[in-house]
C-alpha cells in the first residue's frame, strides 16, 4: 500500500494521518494517486508524514502539489508533518517548500 | 514499466558510445597539444569534449563522473582563458585525468549501483589534489567575460532598440511536454545538473497547469519552471544541459542583461497568462517592476497597471490576452531568433562536431543483415541476367543490364557503409608510444601516414590487437636506448612509422622502425634452444626472420611488463591469417625492422573474374587480375615460364592444381584452341594462371567453405553463380606464394609426378 492511514485514537473523525511509502517515484505514481484519492473523498483534514520516503521524483512532487492545490480549492486542509532528506532536497531544488502548509514544530 | 527501462538502457548505450568517442578524441587532442601547446582550437575542442561528457553523465546522475570531470573541466577552462599555460606536467596530469574519467565511466556503466572501488577513488583524489593546484589563484572563474558579451549581442540582433534589463543573471524558462516522464526523463535531474553548471539565484515552480486530483494523470508532467542562474558558462553550455529533452520541452534561455524586448517575447511565448509570468519574473528578480510594466506596454496591453498592484505571487485568473496580431508578430520574431541562434551555433561548432551531428548511428547487426541481403540480391540479379540472355529478347536484356548496374551500385554503397578510416586506430597508438617510451627511457617519434585509408570495420576492429603487439615489440625489442643509439651513430630519437595504403585490392599496413633489427644468429640459436629448429637445418634469411612467428618464441633476454613472454607474434600471425591476410617481416641488423601486413579490403562481396577450367567455373578476385594474355604454345614447351614483355613470369596450370581431367590444356593438344593466361599480381609478384576460357567480370558473394573443405589449398571460398552452380574462388595469395616458394624445382617436380 502506498499511503497508509495511521489508526490513531487522537484523530478526529474528519481528519486522517497518512504515512507515505518509501517510493514516491513514477513507478508507484498511479497507486499513490489512487490511495490519495480514496482518502481525499473521505476526509477534510490531512496530515502527511513523508519521513519514510526514500525516493521521490517529479511525479511524487506533482502529486503533493496537486493534493495541496485541490485541497485549497475544495476548502480542505493539508499539512505536512516531517519529511525525509530526499524529499527535502527535491523541495529545495524546486524551491517549493513555501507551497505547503507545515505542522508547526512544538 | 519495461518501456521506460528500455528507453533508459538505450540512453545509457548512447552515453557509452558517445563518451568513448569523446574520450578518444580528448586523448588525441592532448597528445597533439604536446606538440603545439598554444593552439586555441585544440584547447577549445578539448574543453568541449570533456564538457559534453560531464553533461551527459550529469543527465544520468553519474555523480562520481560529474564531480571529477567538473574539476578537470575547470582547469581546462582556465587553460582556455589563458590564465594558466600548458606545460609538460599539466599535459601529463590532464592525460591521467582523462584516464580517470574513462575508468569512472566504465565503472558506472558496468555497475552504476555500486560505489567506486577504493583504488579508483584514491587515484581520483590524488589527481584532484593536483588539479586543484591549477585552480587556486587570484584569477576569476572561467570565461565570464566571453559568455556575457557575445550572447547578448547575438540574441537581440533582431529586436528593435530597447535598453538592457538590470538582471545580472541568466534567466531560464522551461516547460516540459506532458510525455517527458514517460520517456524516462525526470525534470529534476536536469535541475540538479544545472546546479553544477551554476548557482541558482531563484527558482520558481509553476503549478498553474496542474489539474485537480480527479483529473491528473500521475505519469504526465504538468510543472513549469522559471529560474535565474549565476554562471560563467556559455548559452550553449546551458542549453546542453537540456540536450536530452530538447525535443520534449520548450526552453528559453536569456543571457544576463538581455534586452527588454527579449523578455517581452519570452512572456508572450510562454503558455501561462502574461501577467502571472511577469510577476514571477519580478518576484524572482529577473525584472524590476518598472521593467515589467514597460515590457507589457510594448505589446499594447492596457490592463496591466491594475493587475500589477495585486501583489499575490501566483494569480490564477486570466486577466488579459495579447492581441492576436502581436502574438503573430512576436511568434515570428521568436522564430527568427531561433534561426539566428542556430546559425550562430553552427558557426561556433567545429567541423568535427558537425560531422558527428550529420551521422546516424546504426546497429552493426542491422548493417550485417543488410549486407547479407545485398549478397543475395547480387546472386539473384546474376540469375536474372542469365535467364534474360537465354530469352534473347532485347528489351528484357536491357532491363536486366540496368538492374545489374543498379545492384552493383547498391553493393558498393552498402559495403562502403562499413568502411571506416584506420586513422582512429592508428591514433590510439600515439598514447601507447608516448607512455611506453617514457617507461623505457627511450626517445621515440611515431610517424603516422595514410590514416584516411578506409577498410571494413570488422577488419579494423580485429587488426587493432595485432598492431598493438607489433608496436610494443618494436618499442621494447627493436628500439635501442638513446645512449646505445648515439654510440652506433644513430640519432638519439628513434622513429617508428605506421603507414597504411591501398595496393591492388588489398590494404597494406606497414610498421617499421629504425631500431636494432633482427639478429639472425640469435634467432637461429634461440629456435634451436626451443626445439623449433634442428641444429643442422639451413634456412634463408627471410625464413629465419619468420621464426619470430613460431609459437613460444621469444628472444628477449628479460621479460618486461610490455612484451617478451613469447606469446605475441604467433597470435599476431594467427589473427592476420583469420582475416585472410598475410604478414611479412623484413629486417636488417642494425638498421631496422619492418612488418608488412596485407589485408583484403572486404570480407563479404568482391568483384570477380570468372574463368572456366574443364567444366568448372572459378572466380579470381578482379582486383588482383592484371591482364589476360594468350599462351604461346611454342614458348610454353620450354618450361613453366613466359616472357611477359621482357619480364620472366612463372605460370601455373589451374587444371593441374585442381586435377581437372576434362580440361583441354592438360594435354594442350586440342587444335585451334587458344589457352589463356590470367596474369595476377600479389604483393609485387606476378604469376600467370592458365585457364581454358575467360568468362568475364562477375560480382561475387563470398560464401565461406564448410569445415570439411577448409583446408583445401588454393581455394579461399565459394560463390553461387547466376545459374545456381557453385564456383570456387581462387586463393591467389596462396598460389603466388607456392610459385615463389617452389621456384622451378617445385614446378618440375610436380610435372614428373
Amino acid at each position: 500500500m502506498s499511503f497508509t492511514k495511521r489508526e490513531d485514537s487522537s484523530q478526529t473523525v474528519d481528519s486522517c494521518l497518512l504515512d507515505a511509502s518509501p517510493d514516491m517515484t513514477i513507478y508507484s505514481a498511479a497507486s499513490n494517486l489512487a490511495e490519495i484519492k480514496t482518502y481525499y473523498s473521505e476526509f477534510n483534514h490531512f496530515e502527511l508524514n513523508l519521513s519514510a520516503v526514500e525516493e521521490i521524483d517529479s511525479t511524487g512532487i506533482q502529486l503533493l502539489l496537486a493534493l495541496q492545490q485541490s485541497a485549497t480549492k475544495d476548502g480542505k486542509q493539508v499539512v505536512l508533518n516531517g519529511i525525509s532528506a530526499p524529499v527535502s532536497e527535491v523541495m529545495d531544488v524546486l524551491n517549493i517548500k513555501s507551497h505547503f502548509d507545515w505542522v508547526k514544530s512544538e | 514499466m519495461s518501456d521506460e527501462t528500455d528507453y533508459l538502457a538505450e540512453g545509457r548505450q548512447i552515453f557509452a558510445e558517445e563518451s568513448t568517442e569523446l574520450l578518444e578524441q580528448s586523448e588525441s587532442i592532448l597528445l597533439k597539444l604536446e606538440d603545439e601547446p598554444d593552439s586555441d582550437e585544440l584547447i577549445n575542442d578539448l574543453f568541449r569534449a570533456i564538457h559534453t561528457i560531464k553533461g551527459s553523465a550529469g543527465i544520468f546522475g553519474f555523480d562520481d563522473v560529474v564531480s571529477f570531470t567538473h574539476v578537470a573541466e575547470s582547469v581546462m577552462g582556465r587553460l582556455r582563458d589563458k590564465e594558466i599555460s600548458l606545460d609538460e606536467n599539466l599535459g601529463s596530469l590532464l592525460l591521467d585525468s582523462r584516464d580517470q574519467i574513462s575508468k569512472l565511466v566504465t565503472h558506472v556503466l558496468a555497475n552504476a549501483e555500486e560505489p567506486i572501488a577504493d583504488s579508483l577513488r584514491k587515484s581520483g583524489d590524488e589527481l584532484l589534489k593536483q588539479l586543484q593546484l591549477y585552480l587556486d589563484g587570484d584569477a576569476p572563474e572561467p570565461s565570464i567575460a566571453v559568455a556575457v558579451g557575445n550572447e547578448t549581442d547575438d540574441i537581440s540582433a533582431s529586436s528593435s532598440g530597447s535598453e538592457a534589463v538590470s538582471n545580472d543573471y541568466w534567466h531560464i524558462s522551461v516547460r516540459f511536454n506532458r510525455n517527458v516522464l514517460a520517456n524516462g526523463m525526470d525534470p529534476l535531474s536536469f535541475f540538479r545538473y544545472l546546479n553544477t553548471v551554476g548557482d541558482f539565484i531563484s527558482m520558481t515552480t509553476l503549478t498553474a497547469d496542474l489539474p485537480s486530483l480527479g483529473d491528473i494523470n500521475p505519469e504526465e508532467s504538468y510543472l513549469g519552471f522559471e529560474m535565474d542562474l549565476n554562471t560563467a558558462a556559455s548559452k550553449e553550455a546551458i542549453a546542453d544541459v537540456f540536450e536530452f529533452v530538447v525535443e520534449d520541452c520548450q526552453l528559453h534561455i536569456l543571457p544576463p542583461r538581455s534586452k527588454l524586448d527579449d523578455y517581452t517575447l519570452l512572456i508572450d511565448a510562454l503558455p501561462e497568462e502574461n501577467m502571472a509570468i511577469g510577476e514571477i519574473l519580478v518576484a524572482s528578480g529577473a525584472l524590476t517592476k518598472d521593467e515589467l510594466l514597460e515590457a507589457l506596454e510594448y505589446q499594447g496591453d492596457n490592463t496591466v497597471t491594475e493587475t500589477v498592484e495585486d501583489g499575490e505571487n501566483m494569480p490564477v485568473e486570466i486577466t488579459t490576452k495579447p492581441q492576436l496580431g502581436s502574438v503573430l508578430v512576436d511568434k515570428g520574431m521568436a522564430d527568427s531568433r531561433i534561426v539566428d541562434a542556430a546559425v550562430n551555433k553552427q558557426e561556433k561548432v567545429k567541423e568535427a562536431k558537425i560531422v558527428e551531428q550529420q551521422s546516424v548511428r546504426v546497429n552493426a547487426e542491422k548493417l550485417g543483415d543488410l549486407i547479407n541481403l545485398v549478397g543475395e540480391l547480387v546472386i539473384s540479379s546474376a540469375h536474372t541476367e542469365l535467364k534474360a540472355k537465354q530469352t534473347e529478347q532485347p528489351e528484357l536484356l536491357e532491363t536486366a543490364e540496368h538492374l545489374t548496374r543498379l545492384v552493383e551500385e547498391i553493393r558498393d554503397a552498402t559495403l562502403s557503409l562499413r568502411m571506416v578510416q584506420i586513422g582512429d586506430t592508428f591514433n590510439r597508438f600515439k598514447r601507447v608510444v608516448r607512455d611506453i617510451s617514457k617507461d623505457l627511457g627511450k626517445k621515440i617519434d611515431l610517424q603516422i601516414s595514410g590514416g584516411d585509408t578506409e577498410l571494413d570495420k570488422t577488419v579494423v576492429e580485429k587488426i587493432s590487437d595485432p598492431l598493438m603487439h607489433l608496436i610494443r615489440n618494436s618499442l621494447d625489442h627493436g628500439i635501442e636506448k638513446p645512449d646505445v643509439r648515439t654510440a652506433n651513430g644513430k640519432s638519439e630519437t628513434a622513429t617508428v612509422k605506421l603507414e597504411a595504403y591501398h595496393d591492388s585490392g588489398s590494404i597494406v599496413i606497414e610498421i617499421s622502425d629504425d631500431g636494432a633489427g633482427l639478429d639472425p644468429d640469435i634467432l637461429v640459436a634461440k629456435a634451436i634452444e626451443n626445439e623449433i629448429l634442428s641444429a643442422n637445418q639451413q634456412l634463408t634469411l627471410p625464413e629465419i626472420h619468420r621464426l619470430i612467428f613460431a609459437p613460444g618464441f621469444s628472444t628477449a633476454k628479460e621479460v618486461t611488463s610490455i612484451s617478451g613472454r613469447g606469446v605475441g607474434m604467433d597470435v599476431v600471425n594467427k589473427n592476420i591469417d583469420a582475416l585472410r591476410g598475410q604478414i611479412t617481416v623484413n629486417s636488417e641488423l642494425g638498421v631496422g625492422t619492418s612488418f608488412t601486413i596485407r589485408l583484403p579490403l572486404t570480407l563479404a562481396i568482391i568483384d570477380g573474374f570468372q574463368v572456366l577450367v574443364g567444366q568448372s567455373s572459378y572466380v579470381i578476385p578482379l582486383d588482383l587480375v592484371e591482364e589476360c594474355i594468350e599462351l604461346d604454345e611454342q614458348q610454353a614447351k620450354k618450361g613453366e615460364y613466359v616472357d611477359l614483355r621482357g619480364e620472366v613470369m612463372p605460370y601455373l596450370h589451374l587444371s593441374e592444381i585442381f586435377k581437372d581431367d576434362d580440361s583441354s590444356n592438360t594435354s594442350m593438344k586440342r587444335e585451334g584452341h587458344r589457352n589463356n593466361i590470367v596474369v595476377v599480381q600479389y604483393a609485387g609478384q606476378k604469376t600467370g594462371l592458365v585457364v581454358d576460357e575467360l568468362l568475364g567480370e562477375y560480382q561475387t558473394v563470398i560464401k565461406p567453405l564448410g569445415k570439411v573443405f577448409q583446408n583445401l589449398k588454393g581455394i579461399s571460398g565459394a560463390t553461387i553463380l547466376g545459374s545456381g552452380e557453385v564456383a570456387m574462388i581462387i586463393d591467389v595469395p596462396a598460389l603466388v606464394g607456392r610459385v615463389v616458394k617452389n621456384g622451378i624445382d617445385g614446378v618440375d617436380a610436380r610435372q614428373l609426378n
